[in-house]
């Protein structure tokens, strides 16, 4: 396969993650109602897919290479830190910096869509 | 800015609507209803999106602004993809993608192949293209007049299985797949910690290891796994185009790029996998006769293993692809190409392959007649 093709089917997977994170983000931060519960619920699904020790997904796997390499200077691995944002979202106790957090993932992974698409361009 | 995201997304929301004028109806024939459905749940799953951002008062709020324009960017980028493939191919059908389709269908018939097969465009620019959300396989325009490429459909065939998400068809071939990936990230990790008690220039090493990790992991083991299911439902026909591709590309089988992530494995490692492939369908014989061309063919070319080449792709691990591959294959139930498999185009391209050793010269008189029988076969 070409080097477009392969991104392009690396493209769909990060896609959809972006749009998860963002999506969720809006609902969570702007809403209070069952809309905004359920984003949450699918965001808090989404960390621990990524925080766990094995997945069989290859998305999640690809997500987990990606983060870990971009999110190198956090202070916790890339692992425990999705684990512990997963459980403050989960029970509502997540602060400031926990935001902070989420979007420099959501901008991480769209970075790297950015830079496969770019790659698909002729 | 904020006039310039409404007047973004009113234009993305017009091109799109645009580009649903461009699908040419009726369809030229029944292999192109697929193609045909899935462009159409895109388009509108784009402009649901696109309202989504127009309308909703929570994505509207001004310290939401940089999430809607990302948001934003990526459906105009997803909406280029779609304008340049699966509008593109139902814009300009034509009876060489009739014939291409009727191959693909017939090909899935005799693998078991457990999804829906995509549907093929001779429109690719840039060799084959697959784009698993909409189902659509690009090739070059020459494609239906040969035969010795079409193993490359096969691989394309690995690909949307690989991506399929939430099918239980797939989910068995996945898990292999990432099994093996979780073995390649061990393997990589426990090569940083080694250089990590070294003595010596530690960060070029753990650089070099790096972007190693991460051409496996993002590119490469995806590629083998499709050159296995290739060879494990074709047979030595895949092992021959891959012959012919790297003889006709004046790259170094050998070569490994370390200055950045790389999208494809190194031809060697490629043809030394796919071997491995066919000793384990008990295709030795075929495999030795293959592997005494490869080497002939790195000889000619005087192509030597470099002193990186090994250490980017470990023997250990080149095997463990071929036999997580082979599980994979066989647990989602496709034929595999061991000596009793049959099929009208296996058998086809498989001996395309031989008439083409027996005598060069002469094969593409017999492949012309070939090519007429099929599509006179096909319009019947």
């Amino acid at each position: 396969m070409s080097e477009i093709g392969l991104n392009a089917s690396i493209y769909e997977y990060l896609r959809i993650y972006a749009d998860r994170i963002d999506y969720a983000l809006i609902k969570i931060k702007s809403s209070n109602n069952q809309e905004a519960e359920n984003a949450r619920k699918d965001l808090v699904e989404l960390l621990h897919e990524i925080g766990a020790n094995e997945t069989l997904k290859p998305g999640v796997l690809l997500l987990n290479v990606i983060l870990q390499e971009e999110l190198s200077s956090w202070s916790s691995t890339t692992k425990e830190a999705f684990q512990r944002l997963a459980y403050a979202m989960e029970r509502k106790t997540e602060n400031r910096e926990d935001y902070k957090n989420l979007e420099e993932i959501a901008a991480v992974i769209d970075k790297e869509c950015l830079s496969v698409s770019s790659r698909m361009q002729r | 800015m904020k006039d310039y995201i409404e007047a973004l997304i009113t234009q993305t929301s017009d091109k799109a609507k645009v580009l649903r004028g461009k699908i040419v109806g009726p369809l030229k024939s029944s292999e192109f209803t697929g193609l045909y459905s899935r462009c159409e749940r895109q388009l509108d799953n784009i402009l649901e999106r696109l309202e989504y951002l127009s309308n909703d008062p929570d994505v509207k709020a001004k310290e939401n602004n940089g999430i809607r324009i990302r948001l934003l960017r990526r459906i105009i980028r997803e909406l280029s993809v779609l304008e340049w493939s699966g509008i593109a191919a139902l814009n300009r059908p034509n009876d060489d993608d009739v014939l291409l389709n009727k191959i693909l269908f017939q090909i899935h018939t005799e693998i078991k192949y457990p999804l829906n097969p995509p549907t093929v465009t001779c429109l690719s620019q840039n060799y084959y293209v697959v784009h698993p959300s909409i189902g659509l396989l690009q090739v070059p325009l020459a494609e239906s007049d040969s035969f010795l490429h079409l193993p490359d459909l096969y691989h394309e065939l690995g690909h949307p299985i690989l991506s399929a998400k939430g099918n239980p068809k797939s989910e068995l071939f996945q898990a292999e797949f990432t099994k093996f990936n979780n073995k390649i990230f061990t393997f990589f990790l426990n090569r940083r910690n080694a250089i990590s008690r070294q003595t010596g220039p530690r960060d070029y090493h753990k650089f070099q290891v790096n972007i190693l990790a991460q051409s496996w992991m993002k590119y490469w083991s995806m590629e083998f796994f499709c050159d296995l299911f290739a060879t494990y439902t074709l047979g030595p026909a895949y092992a021959w185009s891959h012959w012919y591709l790297t003889a006709s590309n004046d790259a170094d089988p050998y070569e490994v790029k370390i200055n950045q992530v790389s999208s494809h494995p190194p031809d060697q490692a490629r043809m030394e996998v796919i071997l491995m492939a066919l000793d384990l369908l008990g295709q030795k014989t075929e495999a030795d006769k293959i592997k005494k061309t490869w080497d002939d063919l790195l000889q000619i070319t005087g192509s030597k293993p470099n002193e990186l080449y090994r250490k980017a792709c470990p023997k250990d691990l080149l095997e463990l692809s071929a036999v997580h591959s082979m599980e994979g294959v066989k647990a989602i139930g496709c034929r595999l190409a061991d000596d009793k498999a049959t099929g009208k185009i296996h058998e086809l391209l498989n001996n395309a392959w031989n008439v083409f050793w027996q005598d060069p010269q002469k094969y593409r008189s017999w492949e012309k007649v070939q090519l007429l029988e099929l599509r006179q076969g096909y319009t019947k």
